[in-house]
Parts: structure tokens; sequence; C-alpha cells
């Protein structure tokens, strides 16, 4: 019989196991294998769940996913179109649908391409301004912006998080342009009003079994194509490309549209259900204003040692949440390097621990060892029924008693000596390490609402900072030329633009400070 | 110099086999060839049957078709540390059903060599030492398979089941004592 593992290495190396495979199975299994993954291949985008699975094990990914959202609920805010110029061409007759619908739904395909992840949402839209976008099984989002509120379920989790969006000027609540195709329906609307932009035919094609015509629009930091049944001009897919954030370059497809069907009001409720835990957030929706400029630069200014954004636009919002994610990376390693310090900690307690209880082990058998011809003196002389006999073994087992006592005595003091050490193990630093390590561990597991709290105290400066910029109109004849300033230069004009009706400008200086300047004192 | 070449080549590309094998069936097929035989062996040292132990390879790598898309590992540990995952399970699946543990703990028995006429304890045979594992719980049966049959160290074992490396190692010096004690019981005929 074997004592311990070597011994039992021993005997299964001697143990003649036939476990040769058979040929023609391997063979026929491999066929059969193969089959599978190729028919496997066309379902494998849709059936993907990596991408949310990722997002919520990872921390990194958690922070590039909030404000990913947050950039996305924020242009949807500021972002309600202006006038749309129809150009009365076949694109103006495929985009109608997207710009004018009622309500939509249809599905969305995230894909994040250096993870090579993927994730689809199932999404629909109602006016006036709600929406509800939801990851079965994972999350539901919904926003009504009349309402000027946003609440997330966290299924999984049994968690709500509400925003109220305060002050959200009358004119963004009315219009009737806010739904989940807000960045489509913004590039759409941009590609017919700026020249930065350009509209591309593509011609005849099949998709997803259709023919359909297509067009690619391109404006300096988004792309979209749009793919229309020819007959129909309804739109079948569309494919929009995002600025690339933490060197990922992040696509959203846009397919099995429906338009103008009847959706019913409760897949829109905002109440959160029974037995969630809910976290309540502001979130300040009011129209921005120069200071939020000012803040915004400071913000940028203190992040990145006294430098200012390359330029002013949508851009610039992605470029600061790639920044505050690497800042977060910092931290996050820096917590990422204490926990595996604190789980080697825990480990060598363990391997003590164990240590400990081997030797209690040993002792114990030791002493089993030494006791056992007293024991088994007791029995026989429990058994015997002839005084002369129990004479006989009661002096054997005094003398016995007498030559394994001082054993006895010395073996009983190291094993108390053992269980003192290991209750010692056990009750302090044990217990120590493993509180400190499920502190470290939850820090890491930190939940997506907190995320959003955090990335929304970083990134709405910036957002309504650049809103403001975005916002203003052609008139105002703005300039930014921060990129060469530096932080505190009184003398270095970064930013101007003329208010509405007013015959000077407004002139923001390195140290952020503002005067109204005539025009003529400006640089050409 | 090309059988460099085409040998600098083969490594570049068993780098990325794994990468490859999610899109590519060429090599999904190479890495099968890599580890059909570790995966039936396994079977066999779980399931005691080779009739059996090819049925249960056929459902891992029939698995594996259709999940490798999604496959989030890296490297060809990461791959076989999957692979042997899938494996423990399927094989705990398969004896979980009480009728085929009782199939598989009579053809052991039946296998038995009759006991020796030395004084010495007897060496336990295959068939007693499989049914003495039998007894013991799937997960710590998976545990003695991977380490005893199959060598893998502690650090691997612990990473396919997904515990830690120290549980592993006190996990099995407690099962060791237990394993004793029931192949003292196949041994004195209490199977």
């Amino acid at each position: 019989m074997f004592k311990n593992e070597t011994d039992l290495e021993k005997i299964v190396d001697r143990l003649n196991i036939d476990a040769a495979p058979n040929p023609e199975h391997s063979e026929n299994l491999r066929r059969q294998m193969l089959s599978i993954f190729d028919k496997t291949g066309e379902q494998h985008i849709s059936q993907s769940r990596r991408l949310w699975r990722t997002i919520l094990k990872s921390p990194i990914l958690k922070l590039a996913a909030a404000a990913i959202l947050l950039i996305a609920l924020v242009i949807g805010t500021y972002r309600l179109a202006g006038p749309i110029k129809m150009t009365g061409t076949a694109f103006a007759d495929i985009v109608r649908p997207i710009l004018t619908a009622q309500t939509a739904t249809c599905k969305i395909t995230i894909d994040a391409d250096r993870d090579q992840l993927s994730e689809t949402l199932e999404c629909m839209f109602a006016e006036p301004g709600r929406m509800r976008q939801e990851l079965p099984g994972k999350y539901i989002s919904i926003i009504d912006l009349r309402q000027g509120k946003l609440v997330i379920l966290m299924l999984e989790e049994k968690k709500a998080m509400v925003m109220e969006m305060e002050s959200i000027p009358d004119e963004y609540k009315d219009k009737s342009q806010t739904n989940m195709f807000l960045e489509v329906r913004r590039q759409i609307q941009q590609a017919q009003q700026s020249e930065d932009t350009s509209v591309e035919f593509l011609g005849e094609q099949e998709i997803d079994g259709r023919t359909a015509i297509g067009y690619h629009i391109e404006e300096p930091f988004f792309e979209t194509t749009i793919w229309a049944d020819a007959k129909t001009l309804l739109p079948i897919r569309i494919k929009t490309s995002m600025p690339t954030v933490m060197n990922q370059q992040i696509t959203a497809v846009f397919t099995d549209f429906t338009f103008d069907i009847e959706l019913d009001d409760s897949l829109f409720s905002l109440e959160v259900p029974e037995g969630y835990a809910v976290e309540t957030m502001q979130w300040d929706a009011s129209r921005p204003q120069e200071e939020d400029l000012i803040k915004m630069l400071r913000l940028w200014a203190e992040t990145t040692d006294g430098k200012f954004p390359s330029a002013l636009n949508m851009n610039t919002i992605y470029e600061f949440s790639e920044l505050w994610v690497k800042e977060r990376t910092v931290e996050f390693d820096k917590q990422r390097e204490a926990l595996d310090k604190q789980r080697e900690a825990f480990d060598k307690q363990q391997e003590r621990s164990q240590h400990l209880f081997e030797e209690y082990n040993k002792l114990s058998e030791r002493l089993d060892e030494i006791q056992l011809p007293q024991e088994q003196l007791f029995q026989e002389y429990k058994k015997s029924s002839e005084m002369k006999e129990k004479q006989r073994i009661l002096k054997q087992l005094i003398e016995e008693n007498k030559k394994s006592s001082k054993q006895s005595d010395e073996l009983n003091q190291q094993l108390e000596q053992v269980m003192q050490q290991m209750k010692e193990e056990s009750q302090k630093e044990l217990r120590h390490t493993e509180t400190k390590l499920w502190q470290a561990e939850d820090f890491l597991k930190e939940g997506l609402s907190e995320q959003i709290q955090e990335a929304q105290n970083r990134m709405m400066p910036i957002m309504r900072g650049i809103t403001f910029v975005q916002e203003l109109p052609d008139e105002s004849d703005w300039h930014y030329t921060g990129k060469e300033a530096a932080f505190g230069d009184t003398d270095a004009l970064i930013f101007w633009y003329k208010p509405q009706g007013s015959l000077t400008y407004r002139v923001i200086y390195g140290d952020l400070s503002v005067k109204d300047v005539p025009p003529e004192k400006l640089p050409h | 110099m090309v059988g460099v070449m085409a040998k600098v080549v083969e490594r570049i590309e068993d780098d990325d086999l794994v990468l490859r094998a999610r899109t590519q069936a060429e090599a999904l097929g190479r890495l099968y060839e890599r580890h059909y035989d570790r995966i039936f062996r396994f079977c066999v040292y779980r399931l005691f049957d080779k009739e059996i132990a090819e049925d249960v390879t056929s459902t891992v790598f029939l698995e594996v078709a259709r999940k490798i898309r999604g496959f989030a590992g890296q490297t060809e540990q990461d791959f076989a540390n999957w692979l042997y995952a899938i494996a423990a399970n399927q094989a705990n699946a398969y004896i979980r059903k009480t009728s085929r543990r009782k199939k598989l703990l009579i053809r052991a028995a039946r296998s038995m060599q009759t006991s020796n006429d030395t004084d010495d304890p007897p060496e336990p045979d295959w068939p007693s030492l499989y049914t003495a594992i039998l007894k013991l719980k799937p997960k710590h049966q998976t545990l003695v398979t991977l380490r005893f049959f199959e060598n893998l160290p502690h650090e691997q074992i612990a990473q396919i089941l997904n515990v830690r490396q120290a549980a592993v190692r006190v996990t099995l010096h407690r099962i060791l004592g237990k394993l004793r004690r029931h192949l003292q019981t196949v041994v004195d005929g209490d199977v």
C-alpha cells in the first residue's frame, strides 16, 4: 500500500494500463469535429457574448465602456440635430426612415477589433425621446429625455442605476429626433450639411440575401456605410466606425430594422422593479456655457501637465477618455500588484498551515504507535479471566507505561506546541491576510455603477466644454489655438468667439482669464 | 537553410495556432492531432473502459468545435487546460449516473487479479485502484487522475480546476488518506 504521493506515483507508473487510441476513431472524430466547426462559422457573431463578459470581468474595459456609454448619452443629449436639408437624391430617400421614424427597432452588434470581441444589443426607440437597449440576461437601459431620466438595470447583480438629468433645455425635450440612431443621424445630417464630409455612392450589392444599394459617409472622425433594399429603399444594414479608444477600433452594425411599428409604453417604463438596489445620480444637462469650456480647459491642463487639447471637436472627448482610462490603468496596476503580493502571502501562510497540519498528523501517529502496545495489553487484560494472567499483564502494562511515559510526555508537549502555533496562525495572520485579500479583490471587482459615477465626474466637464464649442453658430467665428500654448501663459490667446449681437470678441487666455477684445486686436 | 526557415515559419505558425484555430479549420485540425491522444488517455483513466472513453472523447472535441470561436485563451497551454476541463466535466457527467457508475465498478471488479500468496500486502492493480478512486467525490477523482496518471504539476491542475495551487496541495494530501482506506476495503474484498 502507498504511504505518500511519491509511493502512489510509483504504483501508478507500474500499472500497465492500455490507453492506446484507435486510429479509426481518431480519424472519424476529426472529420466530424471539423464539419461542426464549419457549420458554426456563420452563427459566430450573433452567438458570441464575450464582449460583455469581458467588459464585466475587466476593470479597464469597464472604464472604457462607462466612458463610451456616457459619451454616447451626452452626444445624444446635446446633438439633437439641426434642420435636415433633404437633397432630393436617392441618399435622402434612404436615410429618411432613419431620420423621421416615430418608432423603430433594430439589433446593434458592437465589435472591438483588438480583443476580437462582439456583442449584440436589442434596441428600440419611440418618439418623443425614449429609447431602450437590452443585452438579454445582462442589462436593460431605458432613457426618457422628456422626463430627463435614465435607468440602467443590471439584471444579474440586481442593481439599478438612475441618472436624473437636471435642467434639460425645453427645446431639446421637444425635439423629435432623440433616439438610438443619434450618432448615425448626426453623421447623416453632418454629411448633408458639412463641407468636410463626403458621401460616396457604392452601387448595388447583395447584402443579407437582398439586392441593396449603398452609400459611404466619411467625416473627420467617423465613417458610416448604409445599405438599403434596392426596391423599398428601407435600410438593411448600417455600419458605423467610432474613433479609436485604447488602441481599439470599435464598430457598430445596425441590422434587423423595423420602422413605425406599435411599441408598448411599458417597454419604456422607468420604474425600477422590486428587489433592486437603487443608486441615484444627478446629471447637469443644461445648455453648456463659456465657463464650461474654461472648466474643461483647466481639467485638461491639470491632467496633462499644463497642456491644452490639440483641437476642440468630438474626438477631443475620446482623447480625454483614453487619457483618463490610462490614468486609471496605473491605479489598477498598483492594486493588482498589491493583490498579487497578498495572494503570495496568503499561499505562503496556507503552506505553513499545511506544514503544521502534517507535523500534527505525524506526531499523533507516533503517539498512537507508542500507545498501541499499552492499548493491546489493556484489551488482553480485559479479556483475560484468570487472575494470574491478569496480574502478568498488569505488570507488563506498568512496565510498558514507564517505558513510554517519557516519550509520550515529550510528544504531547510537542503536539501542544504545534496546536498552539496552528491556533495562532489561523487566528492572527491568516485572517488578517484573508481580509486584505478580500479588500483588494473587492477593489478590482468594483461595479459598473461606480465606474460610471467616476466617469461622470471626470468626463462630464470635458463633454460640456466641447459641446459649448460645437453648438456655437457659424457667425460666432470661433478660433482655437491652444495646441501650442502653455497653461498659465497670460499673453497667449487660446480661444476666441463673438457672442450673438456683440461687437467685441470674448477671448480666453493661457491662464484661462477672459477679456472682451475688439476684432482689430485679434490675430489674423 | 530552407529547412531552418521552414522550422522558423512552423514555429511562428505554432505560436498563433490557438488564435488561428478560432477561424481556420486547418489550425483546429492541427491542435486536434496534437491533443487527441492525451484527452483519450485521460478519458480511459477516468472511465476504465476504452469504448466509453472513445464516446466521451468524441463529446469533448465536438464541444470544442462548437465553442472554439469564442475561446478566450491565447496559448496552447490555455487550450490544453481548457480541453482537460471539458474532459473532466464530461467524464464526471458520465459517471454521475448511478447505473453507469455501477457498470464501471462491475467491469473493474471482474478484471481484478486474485490476491497473491505472500504475507506482504498485495500491490494494487489497475482495476482495484480504479474501484477505490471511483469511491471518491467526482472532483477528487479528477484531481487524482490529473496528478498521478497525467503527472501534471500542481500549478496546471489548479488552472484546470480553477482553484488555488495551495488548495490543490491540501486537498491532495487529504484525499490520499481516503484513497488509502478505500483501497484497503477493495483489497479486502468489500467492493
